[in-house]
């Protein structure tokens, strides 16, 4: 039977302005999945992300990380949450006065790996990610897509179980963004659950994976092997 | 603590401190400036202490009698030196003997009393107590003597002198009170700075699963180096500036006859105030690492 990784179960979340970010979402991805999330700005897809990331809490409802109810987690057991997923973002986040090495090797050190296994690691995600000819380089003397994979490489540097993207391909050129797609989908394969946030429609209908739809905070279409617009709503998965 | 992040606290609060310069250079400044002033009065009450206790440990008193005082009446107050207790022994000086003990100590301006005869001059008795716990008890009774003019007890004089180093001590306390609070704000300043410019970076090491004390330990270590350095130059620049007065003033106290006060040696300065530099500026650099960071990190 295949592990729950990811379970939103009657999710509401207000913000302090009044403003209701999500409605009653519920939805579960199972371990292995590659998950698309989509909607216009504002319907609630980046919140989900921050839920996940628990740097915003639930108004009510249950979110569960592999089995763990992570509404209820302690600020002190926060970090340990965050290193079950590796996190990827549209402006990239790379610490710029560190070199490709350093900052793949950075998200090493802070969750306490050894010097050995740096070394070890960070080699074969830089292979992994088509940076090894890079290694020495400044992420200012990379390109958009470069810098990108950097920030994958980074993101899968200690083996996390979820992989979380936030518009990955938004500031990139159609091609890049093809090729960053398909570091996604080998990073799927390899086992680790993959929630993607994404306006790119062509990506999405390239992909056939399943893709939930949001809309003015509400989950109004769960449906597999999809396209990035249906036409029509499916009922949300148990 | 692993010494894993210990390691890496400190390589990147030796990196924080090249990057916010001028900040960094305020901070050891003020901790410098602060702990310097502290050394020196320090030094100050501690050589007064010490030449203070060498003199309350004089055991002797002298009685001087007056100058019109007959053979009859100077052999009253020997008498009276005699029926007191705690004497060791009792040594007379004639008034002809202060006359020339007085004349030596002006040496060169000895021609001074050329005009005078020893009879402006007091006869006078040196009294060895057996211990120091006499001494104002025999001061008091002779005072009460007829025909005795005065009573000397360098004793007496060093419990007021020690007085004076108890208020400077009490002073000091408040100086460097005062000092490291402002040296707390500055380094505080400084770690704000710092927080400031790593906003961006710290976020990532939010989002990538970093701990609390993983965040806060390179400004953490940031400020206690800061404070280090600070104690570090203050010590030195301290020590310098002790040593220069010390030779000076000792030479002039030789040149005025005024042997018996004594400089300490540095080391015997330095062996207090350096654990008392350390332990302040470490002290210092985490409480003013605590209050930026608990105010500006939001953890």
């Amino acid at each position: 039977m295949t592990q729950k990784a990811i379970s939103f179960d009657q999710v509401y979340k207000t913000y302090g302005n009044g403003v209701e970010a999500l409605e009653n979402v519920s939805f579960s991805v199972d371990e292995g999945e590659f998950v698309f999330v989509t909607g216009a700005s504002g319907s609630g897809k980046s919140t989900m992300i921050k839920l996940l990331l628990r740097e915003i809490n639930v108004t009510s409802g249950h979110i569960s990380v592999y089995g763990e109810d992570i509404t209820q987690l302690t600020h002190d057991r926060i970090p340990f949450l965050r290193r079950s997923y590796g996190v990827v973002f549209q402006d990239f986040k790379l610490l710029m006065d560190r070199t490709v090495y350093e900052n793949v090797a950075f998200a090493m050190r802070v969750v306490g790996a050894s010097p050995a296994e740096i070394r070890r690691r960070v080699p074969d995600v830089l292979f992994l990610t088509g940076l090894t000819a890079k290694a020495k380089v400044y992420p200012s003397e990379l390109s958009g897509g470069e810098q990108q994979r950097v920030a994958i490489a980074r993101a899968v540097a200690n083996n996390p179980k979820i992989l979380l993207a936030d518009e990955p391909t938004g500031n990139l050129d159609p091609e890049i963004a093809d090729q960053i797609m398909d570091l996604f989908e080998d990073i799927n394969e390899a086992g680790t659950t993959v929630i993607m946030i994404t306006h790119a429609r062509d990506l999405v209908d390239r992909m056939h994976k399943r893709v939930l739809s949001m809309e003015r905070g509400c989950l109004v279409r769960d449906q597999q092997d999809a396209q990035y617009a249906s036409g029509e709503e499916l009922p949300h998965e148990d | 603590m692993k010494i894993k992040q210990l390691s890496y606290g400190l390589s990147e609060g030796i990196r924080n401190i090249k990057k916010n310069g001028m900040s960094a250079l305020m901070s050891v400044g003020i901790v410098m400036v602060s702990l310097l002033i502290m050394n020196l009065i320090f030094s100050v009450t501690l050589v007064i202490k010490t030449n203070v206790g060498k003199l309350a440990e004089t055991a002797q008193v002298e009685v001087f009698c007056d100058p019109k005082a007959t053979a009859e009446e100077i052999a009253a107050v020997a008498s009276a030196i005699d029926d007191l207790d705690g004497v060791k022994g009792v040594t007379e000086r004639s008034q002809e003997d202060n006359y020339q003990l007085y004349r030596e100590y002006l040496g060169e301006e000895a021609y001074l009393l050329d005009q005078y005869d020893s009879s402006i001059m007091s006869a006078s008795f040196v009294i060895d107590l057996e211990n120091v716990s006499y001494g104002e008890a025999i001061v008091s009774a002779m005072e009460q003597v007829n025909r005795v003019q005065s009573v000397q007890y360098p004793g007496k004089a060093a419990r007021v002198i020690e007085s004076v180093a108890t208020g400077l001590d009490v002073a000091n306390i408040v100086v460097t009170a005062f000092l490291c609070i402002a040296s707390a704000f500055v380094i505080s300043n400084t770690i704000r700075i710092a927080l400031m410019t790593r906003k961006r970076e710290i976020g990532i090491m939010r989002l990538i699963g970093a701990t609390d004390e993983y965040i806060q330990l390179p400004f953490s270590a940031e400020s206690v180096l800061l404070s280090l350095i600070g104690a570090l130059l203050a010590l030195v620049t301290g020590g310098i500036i002790y040593s220069a007065l010390a030779s000076g003033i000792q030479s002039n106290l030789a040149e005025g006859g005024l042997t018996y006060i004594q400089m300490l040696p540095l080391w015997r300065i330095v062996i207090f105030t350096a654990p008392m530099d350390i332990v302040l500026s470490i002290l210092l650099g985490y409480l003013g690492s605590r209050r930026s960071l608990r105010k500006y990190l939001e953890v």
